[in-house]
């Protein structure tokens, strides 16, 4: 099938989808010649790109091409990134690479992706190589918007880190934790909905803590400017900090801090409304939007995440296009690794069965997010989601309790490890 | 489901696509699907312990017998066994769904251990 | 205790409504929850706010156990003339950790 670059139209579309459908079956029946199977492109390695990719290879088999693009020759996961800044886990436990990926047949493409020309169906490489798909999938991830916070940069992370893109930013965090003094004062900025893993920043808060008062810096404080009134597990976790690290984690939602202005990494301090917070280390999370890539390719709304149909993931602007994980507006989904994974699966079945005139399974969206409130106390939020009134929203949902007995909160614990080994298992195999 | 193409290409298509998919599996991309939903939490591990009861919270699924997978799915759907999160996770499938699921499972073994047959299997 | 953190405008006109804003830091513990082990954690909260002007009572507020971590108080009164406000916090067992701030009044 060769790509023209003529304007799209519903006509054209369905000629292709016709002709993607001959394919599919001449691929399978006509033995001997070898007409080429519909190709699927996964932009983005992370949990939904890599588990979309995978998905969609094991399930489809020869039928179709499977593509991965992603630009790191290797990933380092954001969810146990926590671990890595209190010390429970190395990088390298967090570090995966993508050789099960080539050897399931699925073609890895180390490059930067540059630009989606929709029209040609077509990825651009930043090398001016293109991918041409029959169907994509997108897995962006996010985009931290830094100038968001006035006197917030780049360059400021380097003195004012996020750590909220796994790698040298968590490496960088972790070593200024551990350089900390025993009664140094830590200010974390955490943004506003929707941001990536939700309870992250808690648990980052509750790990910091345990981290100082294990190796005898109980005197430090950590000091939460939210911008959020109220926040994911709140009870959990502000139970949690008072028991394990009492009188360490303070949270001052924006009614009480007034608002922030601005930060300043040449005082090490953060300016709000009510008061300047200076800090031996402050840790900027700034608020996100969706991957430039799937921006500037117009497949975000105003607010700049990517809206989604429900019942496959696939844009509504763009019938060949999926978004799934971070950069998509998945309803009442948040936005994590589990989550991305579930999605991926489900663009993939969607996609599978589109190319190849498959009956489309109903969608069963599901999240778990465990989070550590100490090295062996556990907690959980989730839920089955499922599509109902035009958006993707909670069927059944769970939360772990305040005053649970500490046998269940170790299994959260030993659940939340399990889960790591089979998200990684599925994503690199 | 939307959008059904002629019945004659579904099969054709489906029955070549079910060559990269185990054997037993006579059921369709839906309970294949919903086995790789299983995969997001039970990791069809090498290193899994033989007996896939062990006391792990999220125990190998793979090859394990289909009578035993369903007694524990029909339990935790109906409530008699707690669990939180497989109570969601099974919400709403029906007897006859349950039990493909888990013979798909049991027809499907974990990475680098041969199944039944002596083939190695695809992950759940 | 904490360094208490105090927020009002520097400058007003007199008759102006000045809001107050002010911070403390505090574990506010209620003596009600159980500790690791099993036993009660000791009460120790803020159990008096005392504000100020010029020496002369303002506000005072009496905090019960109830009272989340970091009580937070804004208020508002009516500047007549230039001085200090001095906000004072009280603890139990009757240590006092206090915040002021001068405020210019101009006719």
């Amino acid at each position: 099938m060769t790509a023209t670059r003529q304007p799209f139209t519903a006509t054209r579309r369905r000629v292709l989808g016709l002709a993607m459908l001959a394919t599919g079956v001449m691929a399978v029946s006509a033995r001997g010649a070898t007409p080429a199977p519909p190709r699927i492109v996964v932009l983005g390695g992370g949990a939904g790109g890599a588990v979309a990719a995978r998905t969609a290879k094991r399930l489809g088999g020869e039928a179709v091409s499977v593509t991965l693009v992603e630009a790191a020759p290797s990933y380092v996961t954001c969810f146990f990134s926590n671990w890595v800044i209190a010390g429970l886990r190395a990088m390298e436990d967090i570090t995966h690479g993508y050789a099960g990926l080539a050897a399931d047949g699925i073609a890895v493409v180390h490059g930067r992706a540059e630009a989606i020309d929709r029209d040609a169906r077509a990825i651009r490489l930043a090398t001016g190589e293109t991918i041409p798909y029959d169907r994509l999938i997108l897995a962006p991830g996010i985009a931290l918007r830094h100038e968001a916070v006035p006197g917030y940069s780049e360059a400021a992370a380097l003195t004012m880190p996020h750590a909220w893109k796994a790698g040298p930013q968590t490496t960088l965090l972790r070593s200024r934790l551990e350089a900390l003094g025993p009664t140094a004062s830590i200010v974390m900025l955490v943004p506003p909905n929707p941001y990536r893993c939700p309870p992250g920043p808690y648990e980052r808060a509750a790990l910091m803590a345990h981290r100082l008062k294990a190796t005898g810096r109980a005197g430090a404080r950590l000091t939460i400017l939210d911008a959020k009134e109220t926040f994911s597990k709140q009870a959990l976790f502000q139970e949690g900090w008072e028991r394990h690290t009492p009188g360490m984690v303070q949270w001052l939602p924006p009614s009480v801090h007034g608002g922030i202005l601005s930060v300043d990494p040449a005082t090490n301090s953060v300016e709000t409304g009510l008061d300047v917070f200076s800090g031996d280390l402050i840790t900027v999370i700034p608020p996100q939007q969706a991957a430039p890539i799937a921006v500037d390719a117009g497949l975000a709304d105003p607010d700049g995440w990517c809206p989604v149909v429900p019942a496959a993931m696939r844009s509504p602007m763009d019938s060949f296009v999926h978004v799934i994980g971070d950069a998509a507006k998945a309803g009442e989904m948040p936005k994590s690794a589990f989550a991305a994974a579930s999605q991926g699966r489900v663009a993939a079945v969607a996609v599978l069965a589109d190319l190849l005139g498959w009956p489309r399974p109903e969608p069963r969206y599901f999240n778990t997010c465990w989070s550590l409130i100490a090295p062996d106390d556990g907690v959980k939020v989730g839920a089955l989601y499922g599509e109902k009134a035009g958006g993707i929203a909670t069927v059944k949902g769970f939360v772990s309790q305040p005053g649970e007995p500490a046998a269940e909160r170790r299994r959260a614990v030993d659940e939340a490890e399990n889960w790591y080994a089979a998200i990684t298992a599925e994503m690199f195999g | 489901m939307t959008g059904q193409p002629a019945k004659r290409g579904v099969a054709a298509v489906l029955g070549a696509a079910l060559l990269t998919m185990p054997a037993a599996a006579a059921d369709d991309l839906r309970i294949a699907y919903l086995a790789a939903t299983c995969a997001g939490c039970h990791a069809p591990r090498a290193d899994a312990p033989a007996d896939p009861a062990a006391d792990s919270p999220m125990p190998a699924l793979a090859g394990r017998p289909a009578d035993d997978t369903l007694a524990a799915l029909k339990a935790y759907r109906d409530g008699q066994r707690p669990s939180a999160v497989m109570a969601a996770a099974v919400a709403g499938l029906d007897d006859a769904t349950l039990a493909a699921l888990a013979r798909h499972l049991e027809a499907t073994s974990p990475p680098n251990r041969p199944n039944a047959s002596g083939q190695p299997g695809a992950a759940p | 205790m904490e360094r208490p953190r105090l927020r009002l405008p520097e400058r007003v006109r007199a008759g102006d409504v000045v809001p107050v804003r002010a911070l403390l830091m505090h574990p506010m513990e209620s003596g009600l929850r159980l500790g690791p082990d099993g036993g009660r954690v000791p009460r120790r909260i803020v159990y008096r706010i005392a504000c100020s002007f010029e020496g002369e009572p303002l506000l005072v507020m009496d905090l019960e156990p109830g009272i989340a971590a970091n009580p937070y108080v804004e208020f508002a009164f009516l500047a007549r003339r230039s001085g200090t406000l001095t906000v004072v916090y009280t603890e139990d067992g009757g240590a006092e950790t206090a915040v002021e701030a001068f405020i210019e009044v101009e006719a």
